[in-house]
């Protein structure tokens, strides 16, 4: 997953309208760095392949 | 200060009352706090009280229990009756006062702990620095312009500093092992599931523990023993009997110890590295294994907490985010606009990873990793360097925490100090390893560590730094 900047800052200041969030521009840009950074990290996620019969795990019991 | 083991046994055989004993540590706390900050309030009427009922069960000739007289303190998230449980956060200050104590609490009481009152944590667990705006920082009492770790800063400090011996704590991605590993002493993450969570004010469900720390690895053990048993008002606790670990410390003959290399070396500092090797050495480790999934593990805790944690506090957040931890507020906003797909997968890969985490423990008993990717880092350090990368130091502490405790496994973190000294001539500050087990052998990291301690290569230190 390789999301542009232009991307990333489209969708957080719509995720952040969509879910009650009014924020100044500073607290905004705030939360875009924030939400960067998550999304680089989740590439690790998002890359890996999985089987789809692969069960989540919400609830973990060893 | 004494250990716990020492105290109920001088209490049981009359050397000295639980009044006497909550007397020297309510002037050990007077005395060294101010300089520290790990305590954000206290519970003395309480304490008394708790003390008061031990001396007069002595008194009646009446069997003492297990902690009889030992003084503890808990991280600002466990519910005492009475109280409002403020989770480190001003925003909570107006909540209604909790009904009864934590399950963790209760048990401890009847165990005959005497509560002393409640430890400073990064605003609602959100961090690894207890840096709390609100509450201030801790300092770290082996160098106090460094920071304690966190999220459970107040209970590590409070242990290292000698106020107390023993604190709870906990750990949702290393808020026990990040600053068990940067304070120095001996700290438990148990299985996911293994002790309750009733009363523990929520992070994230899906990876919320709860832990403890003590200066030796017998007072763990005594105090994880206490802690144990099924509670049916934890959908996530596993509902298992007790398993007692105290009575049964002996290092099993044949334990196969393996050091984990891979994400838990590329992020970790010579220190780190170094601590490890020597815990192997001593431990006999003879393969080196490479969990190629730990990136994903790390990358699936830090999504699920994000979402989870964004979640919980969003109405607070959209209400009131001038109240919140300027230094979480944003992560958390943050992390309530993943997507829905994101947090999925992850959960999905959470099971891949176990089940790879799972065919490592085919071949070792015992995994060994650092704990944090470096030693104390300075109070208000806005980065940490690993091997020559410049990262953000509240996010990447818990770097080689949350592969682990995302799928949930056991571990103990044992302090180590290297050798040498600092430019100015100081003793080079503790770092920990992190001893993992499969599911369920608590028992194994703890005999592990206790046999560390016992051969003086992992052990707890007085501070020698004074704060002021």
């Amino acid at each position: 997953m390789d999301l542009d900047a232009r991307t990333l800052e489209d969708y957080v200041r719509s995720a952040l309208a969509l879910n009650g969030y009014a924020l100044d521009e500073e607290c905004s840009a705030a939360v875009l760095l924030q939400f960067a950074r998550i999304a680089t990290i989740a590439a690790a996620v998002l890359d890996e392949p999985l089987s789809p019969t692969t069960e989540p795990l919400p609830v973990f019991r060893p | 200060m004494a250990s716990a083991a020492q105290i109920a046994a001088e209490v049981r055989d009359g050397t000295r009352s639980a009044a006497e004993v909550l007397e020297h540590a309510r002037a050990r706390i007077a005395a060294q706090d101010p300089h520290l900050n790990c305590f954000v309030g206290h519970t003395w009427e309480r304490a008394h009280a708790e003390a008061a009922a031990i001396d007069a069960l002595r008194a009646r000739g009446t069997a003492l229990p297990p902690l009889a007289g030992v003084p503890y303190a808990v991280k600002d998230l466990f519910d005492i009756a009475g109280r409002v449980t403020q989770a480190g956060g001003a925003v909570n200050a107006a909540n209604v006062p909790a009904a009864r104590d934590a399950a963790a609490i209760s048990r401890l009481r009847a165990a005959g702990a005497v509560l002393l009152g409640t430890l400073n944590m990064d605003e609602h667990a959100y961090g690894f620095t207890t840096e709390n705006t609100y509450y201030g920082a801790t300092r770290n009492p082996h160098a106090p312009d460094r920071i304690a770790g966190g999220s459970s800063g107040g209970s590590a400090a409070a242990v290292a500093a000698g106020l107390v011996p023993m604190t709870l704590g906990s750990d949702t991605n290393g808020s026990v092992r990040v600053p068990a590993s940067l304070c120095g002493v001996f700290g438990i993450k148990p299985t996911y599931g293994r002790l309750s969570r009733c009363g523990v004010f929520p992070f994230v469900h899906s990876l919320d523990h709860v832990g403890a720390f003590a200066g030796t690895v017998v007072d763990l053990a005594l105090l994880y023993d206490v802690l144990q048993g099924a509670d049916p008002d934890d959908p996530a606790c596993g509902q298992r009997a007790p398993e007692p670990t105290a009575t049964r410390l002996n290092l099993p003959a044949g334990l196969r110890v393996g050091i984990l290399s891979g994400w838990f070396e590329k992020w970790a500092d010579t220190a780190a590295r170094s601590a490890v090797q020597r815990v192997g050495a001593a431990l006999g480790a003879t393969v080196i294994l490479d969990w190629v999934g730990a990136e994903a593990a790390r990358a699936a805790a830090f999504i699920i907490t994000g979402a989870e944690g964004g979640a919980l506090h969003a109405r607070g957040l959209q209400e009131r985010y001038a109240e919140y931890e300027p230094l979480s507020r944003d992560r958390l906003i943050a992390g309530h606009l993943i997507p829905a797909g994101w947090v999925i997968r992850a959960q999905n890969l959470r099971r891949a990873a176990y089940r790879q985490a799972l065919e490592l423990f085919r071949d070792v008993d015992l995994l060994l990793a650092p704990a944090t990717p470096v030693s104390a880092p300075l109070i208000g350090a806005e980065t940490i360097a690993v091997n020559g990368q410049k990262l953000p130091s509240r996010a990447s502490l818990g770097l080689l925490t949350q592969p682990v405790s995302c799928i949930g496994l056991p571990v103990c973190t044992v302090p180590v100090w290297p050798d040498g000294v600092s430019e100015a001539g100081e003793s080079l500050l503790p770092i920990g390893v992190q001893l993992i087990a499969a599911p369920w052998r608590e028992d194994r990291c703890l005999a592990a560590a206790q046999y560390l301690e016992q051969t003086g290569v992992c052990r707890t230190r007085a501070p020698v730094r004074a704060a002021t």
